[in-house]
């Protein structure tokens, strides 16, 4: 009876520990604009295109003003239960992970691997809202004053979730760090509210997540069009994501023979035995799907962060 | 018979009487405005209350406060402030009104989120009430910590 009792709480011991979804974290970054105005920008080649990008790592570096300002908006959500990921920790992981593809070249041609510092800050912080941070200083005579605007950016599907932004009332005689402090301090709670409005939302309708499927160029002619008792694989495919995002929520935008994108695809928080559920394991539900029978396909699975899913079809 | 009929009659309207005094709850008739920016934590307002007596407690004036802190949010314009309801919108005090109805009672737990400005409170007499004034410190962040203890509001972290 003891063992009976062992083992059914070993199995939903771990359940009842792990069922709560996945919190979104967060990360403040300044916005591009405020490191154009304050010359922390960056050029680089991409693939003979000069791009400008902002200098994260210098601007972290150099600027107390900036330094402090993530700091007191950091110090603000974490005292309501949402502490931010840290840019400037971030950074540093992102320079170990640079200086390993600086050793990884391509066997024939010696090219190393090209992606932009913001491909590489998304890929390794794992944001899910960054919050892009700005302000001005206005001078007129003696008087100054700040305008301070902040930007809370869904990573994956690109979308403003929640903004504050507003000019203090001009001083004679508060210093610049204050008049900084000052617009953070109340304009946050306003900022808070809507993003709590958007946790509401995600906890109401679901997390909204990108999705793609696409064949993999092997020769083995697997193609999107091809025909299961009558039914094409895109028509599957689409009618499998509609039964299985919450209120049939999804946005087919577009569809040919070699690939299929999802967009505002909106899946359940949990699993339907409590666990949390994940981009991940939505693409995964759909490549065991396609490997069962009449389909028999072998697929592979790809996520970029949290919020995209690429289902390959073909091998894996 | 006639003297103890007499008493529980008396003793039955007293009981009414008592009642119905606990029951009574005295609707806060008040003006709210921003006052600048708080020290981290709090917020800074202006509080008017308006009421027939020139002379008001400052547990009427805490409670007002907290009230449109809550409820009402608060602008100034020549501040430029503006700031949302901290428990989202007035529905938030009829679908808890149990808890405010304790919340808000005269020297209720309200008061302990507000600490007066001294000497602040400016008295101007219109038609036949009176228009009481002060600039008080609401701390918000205790405020909005208890109520989501308490579960009447969410924190960012609620539901994750």
């Amino acid at each position: 009876m003891k063992k009976h009792l062992l083992i059914l709480v070993t199995i939903f011991l771990p359940l009842l520990l792990s069922a709560q979804a996945k919190k979104p974290t967060i990360m403040v970054i300044p916005a591009d604009v405020w490191c154009t105005a304050n010359g922390y920008m960056m050029e680089f080649e991409n693939q003979g295109v000069t791009s400008r990008i902002p200098d994260y790592h210098r601007a972290v570096q150099e600027d107390m003003d900036l330094v402090n300002t993530i700091t007191k908006v950091g110090e603000l959500m974490a005292e309501r239960g949402l502490p931010l990921k840290d840019l400037a920790s971030s950074i540093r992981s992102i320079n170990q992970a640079n200086a390993e593809n600086e050793m990884t070249v391509s066997r024939t041609s010696g090219s190393s691997i090209s992606e932009t510092p913001l491909d590489k800050l998304l890929s390794r912080a794992k944001a899910d809202i960054l919050v892009e941070l700005s302000w001005k200083i206005n001078t007129v005579g003696p008087k100054n004053s700040v305008t301070y605007t902040l930007r809370g950016i869904d990573a994956y599907t690109n979308k403003q979730v929640a903004a504050a932004q507003g000019t203090g009332a001009a001083s004679f005689s508060a210093e610049v760090p204050v008049l900084i402090e000052e617009a953070v301090l109340q304009h946050m709670d306003n900022f808070i509210s809507q993003l709590q409005a958007h946790f509401d939302d995600l906890l109401t309708n679901g997390r909204e997540i990108t999705f793609e499927v696409r064949t993999f160029d092997n020769g083995s002619g697997a193609s999107l069009e091809d025909e299961y008792s009558g039914q094409e694989l895109t028509e599957i495919i689409d009618e499998w994501v509609a039964q299985n995002t919450v209120e049939h929520r999804y946005n087919l935008t577009d569809a040919t023979e070699d690939m299929m994108i999802f967009e505002q695809v909106r899946i359940p928080l949990y699993r339907p035995n409590g666990m949390p559920m994940d981009t991940r394991h939505f693409a995964n539900e759909l490549r065991k799907y396609l490997k069962k029978a009449p389909f028999n396909l072998t697929s592979k699975v790809l996520t970029k962060g949290l919020g995209k899913a690429i289902v390959v079809i073909g091998e894996k | 018979m006639t003297q103890k009929l007499l008493l529980t009659l008396v003793m039955l309207f007293a009981a009414f009487s008592i009642s119905a005094k606990d029951d009574k709850v005295e609707p806060l008739t008040y003006e709210i405005e921003g006052a600048g920016t708080g020290v981290q934590g709090t917020y800074l307002v202006k509080v008017t209350v308006i009421s027939k007596k020139s002379k008001i407690t400052e547990d009427l004036i805490a409670r007002c406060a907290v009230h449109g802190v809550l409820f009402r949010g608060f602008s100034n314009k020549e501040l430029r402030q503006h700031q949302k309801p901290l428990a989202g919108s007035a529905m938030a005090e009829a679908k808890h009104a149990d808890f405010f109805k304790d919340f808000f009672k005269e020297k209720g737990i309200a008061r302990n989120y507000v600490a007066s400005v001294n000497s602040s409170r400016q008295v101007v007499k219109s038609g036949k009430e009176y228009k009481i004034s002060t600039i008080v410190t609401v701390n918000k962040e205790a405020l909005h910590k208890d109520l989501e203890t308490a579960g009447i509001i969410k924190g960012l972290n609620s539901g994750f």
